[in-house]
């Protein structure tokens, strides 16, 4: 991403009447920075992620008939999972702990990538017995598939207890794993949220402290690449993000290039759609 | 037909052969490891680290339980890899006479599409039978999705010789695979679900085949798994389809 794309037409007496014409590049700076973080608060969910991920397992949960369910997100070390959500009757005993990678049913999924679904646990010396009996409750049936964001796993899903069945089928793998993948978008895309805030509180500190301009807009220019480029967020957010602030760009531009916009892109849909689905179809039969 | 004398890989994480599945039916080991740039093998003996190596072992000797195994370990014990070594065993197995190859196994990475499709291709013109499982999740792995290999998901129904053709590929049989007693580490069993458990059932019906004709072509050996498919004999037998299609929606 440019300058241009973003603000090469913008005036400078477009901004606030404070800035003098010296200012006008510090002040394209600080617009593509807000241009950014409008564009990325498109993409980005109203709900708490708290709030968002709860529902997700609750519905996860409920459409796999399982009695509890939680998820795990990967610490910033990579050593440990990290009760993000537990839902169920022993959910507070459940949110205390930390797994080790690779220990237990959810450390290795998160470990290996691949979904496990076991039955009669307690029997499998991949089921971690130990966190088991502090939480007081050995699960019948265990589902647990990673939450993947690009090519990294940021943790794992896990319902337990299917009801009225004795395993969970592969039918649940399927269906946990949308919820998986649900789940991954909106914790990348919060932290994406909590990477930008930050950015601006940065932003707006330094302006109530003022330094020479040129410094000021390194800074600015540093916050954006930060948010284009965040070590934490994946090369298809990153993607998803420019491609928002090209189409914000175009929508401001009239409505023929508006309706022409649209048009182009409902057409490339269709596109992708028709050439994804026989590889699709294919996979979906057995999921 | 219990696959005598039919040399059978199984590119896991490894195999025990005291392990009372598998009962000493592991005649040869080799396992890749990368140094100063190059790739070489170890050929002793070795084990199971993580049980899932063990598991398609064992499924396959419950079907044809005379095979000659052999044990090619690119997984650790924590049931990770890399791409590197996995093309590396795939190579070894290739290139030491094995008829049979179990893959419950496959990478996601398209860095490794180009090298694994060479390598898949190889085995399919000098007659060894790839059997490569899905990927558990909705996402295409390799080898499995290549027209080469014996692609395979499993299936809701317990017995263990019931299989299913899927005229809509890349996945072409389907195979008992949802809560199987397999057998894992330490001599014990545990119960499982995944594709993983699928294609060793496919694997031992392709050892039993080979071991009848031993100079089937992956072509011939398609169409005679096709033609034996429990959903395709009942169509052909004038019952309505497979009872139960697997897994279809």
């Amino acid at each position: 991403m440019t300058d241009q794309n973003l603000s090469s037409s913008e005036p400078a007496d477009d901004l606030d009447g404070e800035f003098d014409p010296t200012d006008a590049r510090l002040g394209r700076s600080l617009r593509r920075l807000l241009t950014t973080v409008d564009s990325a608060d498109a993409l980005l969910p109203r709900e708490t992620r708290s709030e968002l991920l709860t529902l997700i397992v609750q519905t996860a949960a409920r459409v796999t008939s399982a009695n509890a369910a939680s998820l795990f997100l990967i610490n910033d070390e990579g050593t440990h999972l990290v009760f993000e959500v537990a839902i169920g009757p022993k959910a507070d005993e459940a949110a205390k702990f930390l797994v080790p990678m690779g220990r237990g049913i959810v450390g290795v999924v998160a470990a290996t990538g691949q979904p496990i679904a076991i039955s009669a646990p307690e029997n499998d010396p991949r089921f971690a017995s130990e966190i088991a009996a502090g939480i007081g409750h050995i699960p019948q049936s265990i589902l647990c598939v990673p939450l993947r964001y690009g090519d990294r796993i940021i943790g794992a899903l896990e319902v337990l207890d299917k009801i009225g069945r004795d395993t969970f089928t592969a039918s649940d793998i399927e269906l946990l794993a949308y919820f998986a993948e649900i789940s991954s978008l909106a914790t990348e895309q919060t932290r994406r949220q909590d990477d930008l805030r930050t950015a601006l509180c940065e932003i707006l500190g330094n302006w109530a402290n003022p330094e020479d301009d040129t410094e000021m807009e390194a800074r600015i220019t540093a916050a954006v690449d930060m948010v284009l480029a965040g070590t934490r967020s994946a090369p298809e957010y990153r993607g998803a993000l420019q491609m928002a602030q090209l189409i914000g760009e175009i929508s401001h531009a009239g409505d023929a290039e508006r309706e022409l916009c649209l048009a182009w892109l409902q057409s490339f849909q269709k596109y992708v759609q028709s050439r994804r689905q026989p590889f699709m179809s294919g996979l979906s039969w057995l999921q | 037909m219990t696959g005598s004398g039919v040399k059978v890989a199984v590119i896991d994480s490894g195999i025990d052969n005291d392990h009372p599945a598998i009962a000493g039916a592991v005649k040869g080991w080799a396992e890749p490891y990368e140094a100063s740039g190059t790739i070489l093998y170890r050929t002793e003996p070795h084990g199971d680290g993580c049980g899932h190596g063990n598991a398609c072992a064992g499924i396959i000797l419950g079907i044809a339980p005379d095979v000659e195994l052999y044990s090619v370990r690119v997984l650790g014990p924590n049931m990770s890899g890399t791409g590197v070594l996995f093309a590396a065993g795939l190579h070894w197995a290739i290139e030491n006479g094995m008829q049979v190859i179990n893959l419950s196994l496959g990478t996601t990475k398209r860095d490794f599409y180009a090298v694994l499709h060479e390598l898949a291709d190889t085995a399919y013109f000098r007659r060894i039978m790839l059997v490569a499982a899905a990927n558990n999740l909705a996402v295409g792995s390799y080898p499995s999705l290549y027209a080469s290999v014996i692609s395979v998901a499993c299936q809701d129904d317990p017995d263990p010789v019931h299989y299913c053709y899927n005229p809509s590929p890349p996945v072409e049989f389907s195979a008992p695979g949802i809560d199987v007693r397999v057998a894992w580490t330490g001599g014990s069993f545990v119960r499982g679900t995944g594709n993983s458990y699928a294609a060793p059932h496919i694997a031992g019906m392709a050892a039993q085949m080979l071991e009848r004709w031993p100079s089937l072509t992956p072509f011939q050996l398609k169409t005679i798994l096709r033609s034996s498919a429990y959903n395709v004999r009942a169509a052909r037998e004038g019952q309505p389809s497979c009872e139960s299609p697997p897994l279809a929606r």
